[in-house]
């Protein structure tokens, strides 16, 4: 175990930090200012650049299914979003139960 | 005219937490849910679930820190990770307490509210502050906030205890839970053209970095994503200005 205690609170810390700022801004400063704009995007940016990887090249047990499973499955989930007037509920558990069938008739299959 | 007794303060409290129980607790709990069994995927005990739901209370802070630490990647690198994810939390925090402000509520109880920032009690606050006291908004935040905060870490124990005994094929629908759900809200929540393109660019970054380098890779890909959609955007606001 490499020292997951102290990376835990480290990060709580970091996250912290921006909250209590925060408050500490508040009322203070504008935040439609171009440093806001810049940080949005990067966050933005990390987010989707996380759920990307872990959808085209996941690692551990998402790593034995097939890419064209979770694409569709993604896709599934979006579809349903619209189509259950935008509940990302209905979403989500689509997605999921795709991914689960998807692999029950590949596993089946072979 | 707002009565000033004991109730006063636990009744909307109590109302943050019926209002909790929903559709945003069903979402989150789903979410949780599948952090809990990636987690268990990626060898990370199940006490970092819960220590990393109460102290960090970010599940793309906690989705990174996990995904990170199982990669092998240095402490600094998630760190500075984890940050700049949750760097969203500032611009949050400053526009929402204005709203909580009120001269009963002492100035500590600000500093512990702020904790329970995040995506959504923010944005049911956001929404539901207008038609509200301003007396009864900090209270009701905090209910809402200990609500879905104690929905998130049973709904990540549950997950990765449940991951370990049910079938392979379940699982990984199981583990899918938190990518689907991000997918879908980060495409459906896009408001701006920012917004999209900073999508864009950080969804090409990520996987074209962690072929170069999977320990660094979320980092750079942010910076380099982020930056990259903040220029574009610049440049197209100046050919249109």
């Amino acid at each position: 175990m490499r020292d997951l205690w102290l990376l835990l609170l480290l990060c709580a810390a970091g996250t912290y930090l921006w909250r209590g700022l925060g408050v500490l801004l508040s009322g203070r400063i504008v935040t439609d200012g171009d440093v806001f704009t810049w940080a949005t995007c990067v966050a933005y940016a990390m987010m989707a650049g996380l759920i990307m990887r872990i959808i085209i090249m996941p690692t551990g047990l998402l790593a034995t299914s097939l890419l064209t499973h979770r694409l569709l499955a993604c896709g599934l989930g979006l579809g349903a979003y619209y189509l259950a007037r935008r509940n990302l509920f209905v979403a989500v558990g689509i997605g999921a139960v795709a991914m689960t069938v998807l692999n029950y008739l590949r596993s089946s299959a072979g | 005219m707002t009565p000033v007794s004991q109730s006063s303060n636990s009744t909307p409290f109590r109302l943050g937490i019926r209002e909790a129980v929903g559709v945003p607790a069903g979402v989150l709990a789903a979410t949780y849910i599948g952090f809990g069994a990636l987690a268990n995927g990626s060898d990370v005990p199940v006490w970092a679930v819960v220590a990393s739901t109460f102290a960090l209370w970010a599940l793309p802070g906690q989705l990174v820190m996990v995904d990170m630490w199982a990669l092998g990647a240095p402490a600094i690198a998630i760190l500075l990770a984890v940050m700049l994810t949750n760097a969203r939390f500032l611009p949050m925090t400053v526009t929402l307490m204005p709203l909580l402000r009120d001269r009963r509520h002492s100035g500590w109880s600000y500093y512990l509210a702020a904790q329970c920032v995040a995506m959504t009690s923010w944005a049911i606050c956001i929404r539901r502050f207008p038609d509200m006291p301003a007396a009864e908004r900090l209270p009701y935040f905090i209910g809402l906030s200990a609500a879905l905060i104690v929905v998130g870490a049973i709904a990540g124990t549950a997950g990765f205890y449940i991951a370990d005994s049910i079938p392979h094929v379940m699982q990984i629908g199981m583990v899918f839970l938190a990518p689907v759900y991000f997918f879908v809200f980060l495409i459906v929540q896009v408001r701006t053209r920012l917004a999209a393109i900073a999508l864009i660019c950080g969804g090409m970054a990520g996987p074209l970095f962690y072929l170069v380098t999977p320990q660094w890779s979320l980092l750079i890909a942010g910076v380099v994503g982020g930056t990259a959609a903040f220029s574009i955007h610049k440049l197209v606001s100046r050919t249109h200005a």
